[in-house]
């Protein structure tokens, strides 16, 4: 009987037991092997920061920092030493990412909500003006070495003012008037 | 009979295990979960499944559970304990998949509180919420046993049909009894014998349950349930 509400799909599943092979397949951790005939499939990539050897090692040499500009340059971790430390760390580095963080970030969102806004705002307005500056700093160096080149670049040829120049503005390169 | 969502609270050893076991002595298809893995490994009368899990890739590494549900799947009883001894809430959200998929089950769970632990509702894995809220259609029930009841999720709390309380002394426990029961039995709940329940259940007066005294006993010798004196 065809209960209202019930796909025909349904009743079949059911009946033919895919449901139960659906669920089989989610319970476990084998990966299925594809038959002759079944397409090849793409893995998904997993949702979560994977921490690089590297970064571990950057992050175990970043501990002794401190101590070794403080106290004495010997405290700088060799090689070596960095190499035997950096499987704890980024086994520890890879918990922050997937566990720690994730709960903390979901702790502060949920407890201080407003807080949160405000970290995210000030965040992309941060984002914002680091692009600016950057762009800046960019034709600062740019007119810099083509003062110290004697002959003006294409770019800098005008007396423009540096820092009203923003992303995306346009500028006369005779009279460095913005073009609109 | 059993109600859809049971629950037992008390201390350690004054039998809430037993009880549970009691309680669905007849229910034919029957599937425990046991999280200490020590009096219900000799449990008589069961299949045992020791699952091995895998955290990465998550799941279980073995199919012995899923190979034992397709075998009974269809059968009209079964009996099976499943014993976890760890990634308890990820285990028992797997476990739930698969009884959605089986339906007709009835599902113990014995120390509910290391599966569920309090939280908010979002914390508890969407397998295991569905089938909470919503198992009742796929012919899910379940009975599950905790000693302090604020340890275990609201949600499972909150759909209790029925739940007895045994004896317990925590303040936690007791505040919490004071919303199903008259403050005379939450009193006398610090002192109930092994065995004595007050039971609490919709639409019901609660009262105090002295019935299975001297009819089962706590576990660790085999059978549970303890035969009737020849007279």
């Amino acid at each position: 009987m065809k209960m209202w509400g019930q796909s025909k799909q349904h009743q079949n599943a059911v009946a033919g037991g895919d449901e139960f092979d659906a669920a089989a397949a989610r319970v476990s951790a084998e990966v299925a092997e594809p038959g002759p005939g079944a397409a090849a499939v793409e893995p998904e990539p997993e949702n979560s920061l994977e921490i690089r050897p590297e970064w571990a090692e950057a992050a175990a040499r970043l501990c002794f920092v401190p101590a070794a500009k403080l106290v004495h340059p010997a405290y700088a971790l060799e090689d070596g030493e960095a190499a035997a430390i950096s499987p704890q760390m980024q086994a520890f580095l890879q918990a922050v990412a997937d566990k720690y963080a994730p709960a903390a970030l979901g702790r502060v969102a949920s407890k201080y909500p407003e807080f949160f806004d405000l970290a995210a705002a000030l965040g992309v307005l941060y984002w914002q003006k680091w692009r600016h500056v950057s762009r800046i700093q960019r034709l600062e160096a740019e007119e810099r070495t083509a003062a110290l080149a004697g002959k003006p670049s294409g770019e800098s040829a005008a007396p423009v003012s540096i820092r009203a120049a923003r992303a995306g503005e346009k500028r006369d390169a005779e009279t460095g008037a913005l073009i609109i | 009979m059993l109600t859809y969502l049971e629950l037992f609270f008390g201390k350690s050893f004054t039998g809430k295990t037993a009880r549970m076991l009691h309680e669905v002595r007849a229910v034919p298809r029957l599937l425990i979960v046991d999280p200490k893995c020590a009096q219900l490994t000799t449990l008589k009368g069961f299949e045992h499944l020791w699952p091995e899990y895998s955290a990465k890739p998550r799941g279980w590494a073995d199919s012995k559970v899923v190979d034992y549900l397709r075998k009974v799947r269809g059968a009209e009883s079964f009996r099976v304990v499943v014993h976890v001894r760890d990634n308890f809430r990820e285990q028992l959200e797997l476990i739930c998949i698969m009884l959605r998929a089986v339906r007709g089950v009835t599902l113990c769970v014995d120390e509910l509180g290391l599966f569920i632990p309090s939280g908010v509702a979002g914390s508890l894995p969407p397998a295991i919420t569905s089938a909470m809220i919503s198992g009742r259609h796929e012919g899910l029930t379940f009975c599950g046993t905790a000693q302090i009841p604020s340890l275990v999720h609201f949600i499972a709390r909150s759909n209790a049909s029925r739940i007895r309380w045994f004896r317990t002394t925590e303040i936690n426990s007791l505040k919490a009894a004071q919303g199903y029961m008259p403050h005379a039995l939450v009193d006398s709940l610090p002192t109930l014998p092994d065995y004595v329940c007050i039971e609490t259940s919709d639409g019901a007066q609660a009262f105090r349950d002295e019935s299975m005294v001297g009819k089962i006993k706590t576990l660790g010798a085999s059978p549970h349930v303890r035969k009737p004196r020849k007279r």
